[in-house]
């Protein structure tokens, strides 16, 4: 038995409203303009048999399965390729038209093997229906056919599907899924008549081809052509569960397919708000970290960090990390300990661990992993546009006329949003590329950016004030705009500041290294083309004037009257899945939910009130505070929900430093991640799959995440949480997830209007979703901005401090590659590792002949904080004096050479400006040394827990 | 909390905000960013820097200004 399948009306939807009126087996049907008669006919209930139609691609009529009879007409047309007309009158049911479809399906199955029963996609293949469907009989030429190959002529080179040329029907839909869903253009058809055949790249194998394994084409085959390998494996799946992936800030939908607890594959949901049926590498295939053997189920203590693992229950494990916070508040302060939320986590999740720290620990002494990376832009455009939040939803790209594209590289780090980006510029937008390093973006196929200003890594402010410049200077200010929505003295200041020489491009010229000409073109591009909208990523925040910078692209967006309709906007592209719910939740020391500071009275009066214990009225530790503060002995204790701060933050030996003066670190995770080698207890973490709750995307899109699977450890995060609390003498009482949302929503004004209940019949909500917008809120600042006027910000450049100098020449800017994921934790343990298995140096030819560095060396990397050393790759991507790494793996120490420089208003580490020395050297670095003794010392003591479990 | 790591960042700060031509709103404007974000103990930190005459000497004067609405009233 195998699912029941979407239905496919076989082409796209047409926007509009119903007004072609026609008649499709004598039923009167009605549709909008450029609708085919096959999509009118499946909506109208009479299914026209096809193969080479989808309804997530273009109609391509090559099958002629889909032939139908109109009236008046002479043959018999596609169905998939005939749009609607007034008063037309079709036929899809005749004898002819069923003879000649029994003829097509015997042309396909003469040349098809009939070996349906051992197929592993039998019952789930439309070559099988179809032949039901035109009731195939017999077939005259035989079942001889030239293209029954042998095993080996299959390509098995993806680790995550296979490709078995034997199946394949050459209805291109694999090809056109490539090219309009994904824009990678991997595959062509190559040869003619019966030796047509898929052909990845040039006539490579799939692994060795541009092929970026987002499993569109998987998704679009109609027959076992291309049929994941866990689904060849297992068998196909009882159920499907629609749930929210976990991995980047896209938060695409997926259905989970299951056999008992098994997930047997995660397939796109065509209704998925954020995604419409795509997705990529990481979401659709790489999940097998769920069930890793390197997943710890058992809580574990130990009373140093020197010491082995002991195995224990769950209440042994939470009385003993409650005793010991108390004992060091006890001893050192109610201050001296604090918590850390997860974006990984879902909003309930995020939401009870700082409701814990508020109310257990008595302080506000929270953060999240936000703080290093999109932290700015919650300042930034709360300061400017009055809401911490991008301003669109991701499907507004595609009004847009011209797109700028600042500091992200979003077909690697949101793939899914990346192939919309591609879609929207091969319709002909417009786009700019402001990045130190030439992205794939900057040139791919069919996609070519008019303007890359490739700028000096630090300097995006002298870029910003310079466009900003040109705006102003060359009369291209949005006046009635600007007059009407933002504050009038704030904007006069802003214009006279940005006018000054010093921020002509001219001057930035000197600073950028991108030519005024250029910046200036770019500027007149971007204000004068139409819809004009900013995305923009880490290249921005992660800088010492991260906030600036984002104030400086709001500042654009209002001076050009783009934002507060589709099309337009400011949108950050938040790094994690929950990174923006983690914010909204009020895991930041200074905020309660919704963006509420703590030293408002009368919002703590209304979290007192409902929590039933007093609010510190001032801000707490930001992580960075809290390494401080625990090297000066006043902070000794953290719990740390599902972040690895060891290996993702900067400056690791002195995260090292600060970690190893704690008194009882608590890690609740998946895996014995770099920080747990310095906890002292470990609570095991679930995964997605084992929890129902919500996430909330860079979109501000809240879906449902649901339980796939019951949690390996007996406890998903929010009841590991709840019972740390109980622990500590704070009871919360919550039986379900959706009870957590129910008080979030009670005490959160922009989640007033969300339930599971609004989640389940409209599948995602945007917030704001209250009484003013109880559908949700796809575009924000409609109208008016959330505070009232736009306030233009005043943005001095302030060169960053870590310069270069002759002892440390270079600037590292470090950034994330597709098939890996942040710290890797989750894609280093599945077949991502294909792909990247080490992370590399990239740097110029320039400067590698300079240094005698050759493709694949060992090179050291020396900064003024430490020294790692990795393999290089001699590109051109990079420009001379400027070198790239990725940080996956936690041995290439990345952030050994990292420093602790941070952005004026959040702390936001400055990932993204490293000045460093690079030489050729032969073995690794001292700290890598140390790094692998640890590492295995670390193990050692894991193996006594392990192996205890009888 | 290490000294030179909160003036440091204070300084930042004041680089950031001093670009307010209005000096008076941009001392306010400090004053209420350390005490929005910073927590108590890092203030403290900076307040007693700023009496050290080392710590006085390499503060900004904007970071100095805005320090005197931080003191606790005697």
């Amino acid at each position: 038995m195998s699912l029941p399948r979407e239905t496919d009306f076989g082409t796209p939807a047409c926007d509009g409203e119903p007004s072609v009126s026609l008649l499709i087996d004598g039923q009167p049907v009605c549709v909008p303009a450029g609708t085919s008669i096959m999509r009118a006919a499946g909506q109208s209930g009479c299914a026209i048999p096809k193969l080479c139609a989808t309804d997530s691609l273009e109609p391509f009529g090559s099958c002629r399965l889909c032939l139908v009879e109109v009236e008046g007409r002479k043959g018999y047309p596609a169905s998939c390729t005939t749009p609607v007309e007034a008063g037309m009158v079709v036929r899809t049911q005749t004898p002819k038209l069923a003879d000649l479809r029994r003829n097509v399906m015997e042309l396909y199955i003469s040349d098809h093997p009939l070996d349906c029963l051992t197929c592993p996609t039998n019952g789930n293949c439309e070559l099988q229906d179809m032949a039901g469907v035109v009731g195939l009989r017999e077939v005259r030429y035989g079942f001889k056919g030239d293209n029954h190959f042998t095993d080996a002529c299959k390509d098995e080179s993806n680790p995550y599907f296979s490709y078995d040329p034997a199946k394949c029907i050459v209805c291109n839909r694999c090809v056109r899924a490539c090219e309009e869903t994904q824009g990678t253009f991997a595959l062509t058809i190559s040869g003619r008549g019966f030796d047509s055949r898929v052909s990845p790249g040039q006539s490579e194998s799939f692994m060795d081809s541009e092929c970026v394994s987002c499993g569109a084409c998987v998704n679009a085959c109609p027959t076992a052509t291309l049929t994941e390998k866990s689904v060849i494996q297992l068998g196909q799946a009882e159920c499907s569960v629609t749930t929210t992936c976990a991995y980047c800030g896209v938060g695409c939908s997926f259905k989970a397919e299951v056999k008992g607890n098994q997930v047997v594959r995660m397939v796109p949901a065509k209704d998925g708000g954020a995604n419409a049926g795509h997705a990529c590498v990481k979401g659709r295939f790489a999940w097998g970290y769920a069930t890793h053997a390197d997943r710890i189920t058992t809580p574990m203590i130990r009373p140093s960090v020197d010491a082995p693992w002991q195995k224990v229950s769950w209440d042994e494990a939470l009385t003993y990390a409650a005793g010991e916070f108390k004992r060091i508040q006890a001893k050192y302060g109610r201050g001296a300990v604090g918590g850390i939320t997860s974006s990984r986590c879902t909003n309930e999740e995020t939401y009870l661990v700082q409701k814990l720290v508020r109310t257990a620990f008595g302080n506000n002494n929270v953060d999240t992993c936000a703080r290093v990376c999109h932290s700015p832009t919650g300042y930034g455009l709360k300061q400017t546009l009055g809401e911490s939040a991008g301003t669109q939803d991701f499907a507004s790209v595609l009004q847009a006329d011209v797109v700028v594209v600042m500091g992200a590289n979003p077909t690697d780090g949101h793939p899914v949003f990346g192939s919309l980006l591609k879609k929207r510029i091969r319709q002909g937008a417009k786009l700019i590329v402001i990045d130190p390093r030439a992205i794939d973006l900057v040139r791919s196929p069919h996609v070519a950016a008019a303007h890359h200003l490739k700028l000096l890594p630090g300097t995006n402010v002298a870029m910003v004030n310079a466009l900003a410049h040109t705006i102003v200077t060359e009369g291209l200010v949005a006046d009635a705009y600007v007059a009407e929505r933002c504050e009038g003295p704030a904007f006069e200041a802003w214009r006279e500041f940005v006018s000054r020489p010093d921020n002509s491009p001219e001057a930035a010229e000197g600073i950028t290294g991108v030519p005024a000409a250029e910046i200036r073109a770019a500027a007149r591009l971007y204000a004068s083309a139409g819809n004009g909208a900013i995305y923009y990523g880490l290249g921005v925040t992660e800088h010492s004037q991260g906030s600036t910078t984002v104030m400086g692209i709001a500042n654009l967006a209002m001076v050009t009257g783009n934002v507060g309709r589709p099309g337009v906007g400011v949108n950050p592209l938040r790094g994690q899945n929950n990174v923006q719910g983690s914010c909204d939740m009020g895991s930041f020391p200074h905020e309660l939910p919704g963006y509420r500071h703590v030293s408002d009275a009368t919002t703590r009066a209304l979290f007192e009130d409902a929590w039933k214990v007093r609010i510190d009225p001032e801000p707490g530790l930001r992580i960075p505070n809290m390494f401080e503060a625990a090297l000066d002995g006043s902070f000794k204790g953290i719990y740390i929900q599902g972040e690895d701060i060891v290996q993702s933050d900067p400056n690791t030996q002195h995260v090292e430093a600060a970690m190893a003066q704690m008194e009882c670190v608590v890690v609740q995770d998946l895996f014995l991640n770099e920080t747990a080698k310095w906890a002292h207890v470990f609570l095991p973490g679930s995964s997605f799959l084992e929890k129902d709750g919500t996430f909330t995307n860079a979109e501000r899109r809240i879906s449902r995440v649901r339980k796939v699977m019951p949690p390996l450890a007996g406890k998903a995060d929010w009841e590991a949480t709840l019972a740390l609390a109980d622990a500590l003498g704070y009871p919360m009482h919550y039986s379900h997830p959706s009870e957590i949302m129910a008080e979030i929503a009670r005490l959160t004004p922009s989640f007033h209007g969300v339930t599971y209940d609004l989640l389940e019949s409209k599948g995602s909500i945007q917030w704001p979703c209250n009484e003013a917008a109880p559908e949700g809120t796809p575009t924000m600042h409609v109208g008016g901005f959330i505070r009232g006027k736009g306030r233009f910000m005043l943005t001095p450049f302030v060169p960053t401090t870590e310069k270069v100098t002759r002892r440390f020449p270079l600037i590292l800017t470090t950034g994330r590659i597709l098939s890996q994921y942040n710290v890797g934790a989750q894609t280093r343990r599945t077949a991502n590792v294909a792909w990247h298995d080490e992370d590399r140096l990239e740097i110029h030819p320039v400067d590698a002949e300079d240094r005698g560095i050759r493709e694949g060396d060992w090179v050291g990397i020396a900064s003024r904080a430490g020294e790692t050393v990795l393999r290089a790759t001699v590109t051109e991507r990079v420009q001379p004096g400027v070198v790239y790494t990725t940080f996956h793996f936690p041995e290439s120490g990345a952030n050994v050479i990292t420093t602790d420089n941070s952005d004026w208003a959040t702390n936001c580490p400055e990932y993204k400006v490293t000045a460093v020395q690079v030489t050729l050297c032969a073995q690794p670095s001292e700290w890598q040394q140390r790094f692998a003794t640890r590492r295995e010392q670390q193990q050692g003591f894991l193996k006594p827990a392990t192996t205890d479990a009888g | 909390m290490n000294s030179d790591y909160v003036l440091r960042m204070a300084n930042q700060i004041g680089d950031a905000l001093g670009i307010n031509p209005d000096q008076d709103q941009a001392v306010r404007d400090l004053a209420d960013h350390l005490k929005r974000f910073w927590e108590p103990r890092m203030r403290g930190a900076l307040l007693t820097l700023a009496d050290t005459p080392d710590g006085a000497a390499r503060l900004s004067p904007l970071v100095h200004r805005a320090l005197t609405s931080l003191r606790p009233s005697p």
